[in-house]
């Protein structure tokens, strides 16, 4: 591929949907700090040259529901990992890594916090684990 | 390490402005699970200058100790070169318990410095207590339905608290801390650069820093009528702010409210339009510089904290302002 039909990647992470999420909003999975993310990554993704990804880690049933929202919104690609719950934010960055090494994207964007844990882990453990610069509290 | 770890810190980056009550509150916390242990709260400032916060109001607020870490080289606040300064004093002076405030950039902060050092960071906690060789931690889960508590295993433990959980305890004057300091060593080189600061846009920004703000009420005539206001909020680079009842009828969204009930606001320019000046209204922007005001009603009470009072219809007055306005913006510009 030469260099001016380069394709961006740009990755954004979700958190699977919980039931208690669930109750309050019966036809949304995603947590509302992840929407605004999403919706960042599919504003990016209008041009031509950029490619935009989904991912969550968790269990099928989850992650699914909340990948397949990101897709109705706009999102190219979702990617599901893992097979259960990670309960911690060190363990869910970690998969997250490992997922997102091999496709290395330009830009990662992360919700400030998650609908699950909501403790703002994720973000800066990713980075951490990635050896990339994190830039936090964008508004 | 848990053996000589010793004092509870609260880690203070300097010339971030966080709300004294914050800083109050995590002191406090800090002094109570000092007298628990039997050790003392220290104020631990992060920074090349001094503290943001008087020796004094730290020391009323529950800090036995201040401890300066300073590194010319640490500039303005940047959030990596501060992580590294903080874990370089935590593994200096091994703490027991690290509390970070419960900020954005205090959560940030935190969670830099914990992976660092490799530790875990617990952020958004609610309640903590300390054992001989752990730290309990109890934080809201599942959007506030439950708690869950975990436990730490080794100090120093590195935690955050959710501000405004415990509440500050009254300030006790009189009480004196000791100055300590710590070289920090020069921070190593970071993949951030900092671009500085930029003015916030006026139209967003939260009322509480607006130094310009247009406001309608019910004499402002409705939809069409803030239409004009925001016209001349945006000439004037100002912000739309709304009274009350003007915000019921749907006019403004509710964060644009002034009053008791709403943001209580001190720009250098308030114009009130078609605002009365309930006494509500008159106790969210008392504080003004200089109040203009536009009523058709020359008695309206918020006329008595006026410098200058317009008696006349606000669509008709804004109409005309707005358009002198544009005339002299395209003058400037010709």
């Amino acid at each position: 591929m030469t260099d001016e039909h380069r394709v961006i990647e740009i990755v954004v992470c979700v958190s699977p949907s919980m039931e208690d999420e669930r109750r309050h909003a019966p036809w949304r999975f995603l947590y509302e700090l992840e929407l605004r993310a999403v919706e960042l990554a599919r504003l990016l993704g209008k041009r031509d040259d950029v490619h935009t990804t989904a991912v969550s880690v968790g269990p099928p049933g989850p992650t699914s529901q909340v990948l397949t929202e990101c897709l109705a919104r706009g999102i190219d690609q979702a990617v599901q990992v893992g097979d259960d719950w990670v309960e911690d934010g060190l363990g869910v960055a970690a998969c997250l890594a490992e997922a997102l090494r091999p496709v290395a994207p330009e830009l990662i964007i992360c919700a400030q916090r998650s609908g699950t844990g909501a403790h703002g882990v994720v973000p800066a453990a990713l980075a951490d684990r990635l050896g990339l610069p994190m830039v936090s509290n964008r508004a | 390490m848990t053996a000589e770890a010793h004092g509870i810190w609260v880690v203070l980056p300097a010339g971030v402005g966080h709300p004294g009550r914050v800083i109050a509150e995590v002191l406090g916390e800090a002094k109570r699970l000092a007298d628990d242990t039997g050790t003392e709260a220290v104020a631990v400032s992060i920074g090349a200058g001094e503290p943001d916060e008087a020796p004094d109001d730290l020391a009323s607020w529950g800090a036995a100790r201040i401890l300066q870490c300073r590194a010319s080289e640490l500039g303005t606040f940047h959030p990596e070169r501060f992580a590294a300064a903080t874990a370089a004093a935590i593994r200096a002076r091994v703490p027991q318990v690290v509390l970070f405030p419960g900020t954005s950039i205090g959560v940030d902060l935190g969670l830099r410095t914990a992976l660092i050092m490799k530790r875990r960071f617990m952020s958004g906690c609610v309640d903590f207590a300390i054992s001989d060789d752990n730290m309990r931690v109890t934080r809201p889960a599942a959007g506030g339905a439950l708690q869950t508590t975990e436990l730490i295993a080794e100090a120093p433990y590195l935690v955050s608290l959710i501000p405004d959980t415990v509440g500050s305890a009254l300030p006790e004057a009189g009480r004196v801390a000791v100055l300590d300091e710590f070289d920090c060593p020069a921070p190593p080189a970071t993949s951030l650069r900092d671009g500085g600061f930029a003015p916030g846009d006026p139209k967003t920004i939260d009322l509480v820093h607006a130094e310009i703000i247009v406001a309608g009420g019910r004499g402002a005539g409705g939809a069409e009528g803030f239409a004009v206001i925001e016209e001349v909020a945006n000439l004037v680079g100002g912000s739309v702010g709304a009274s009350r009842p003007a915000v019921e009828a749907g006019w403004a969204p509710y964060e644009r409210q002034v009053g008791q009930t709403g943001r209580t606001v001190s720009p250098k320019l308030y114009m009130a339009c078609g605002i009365s000046g309930a006494t509500q209204h008159l106790a969210g922007m008392r504080e003004s510089t200089t109040v203009i005001t536009i009523n058709t009603d020359a008695a309206a009470p918020i006329n008595s904290v006026a410098k200058l009072a317009v008696v006349g219809d606000v669509q008709e007055v804004l109409a005309a302002l707005a358009r002198m306005l544009r005339e002299r913006r395209v003058a400037r510009a010709a």
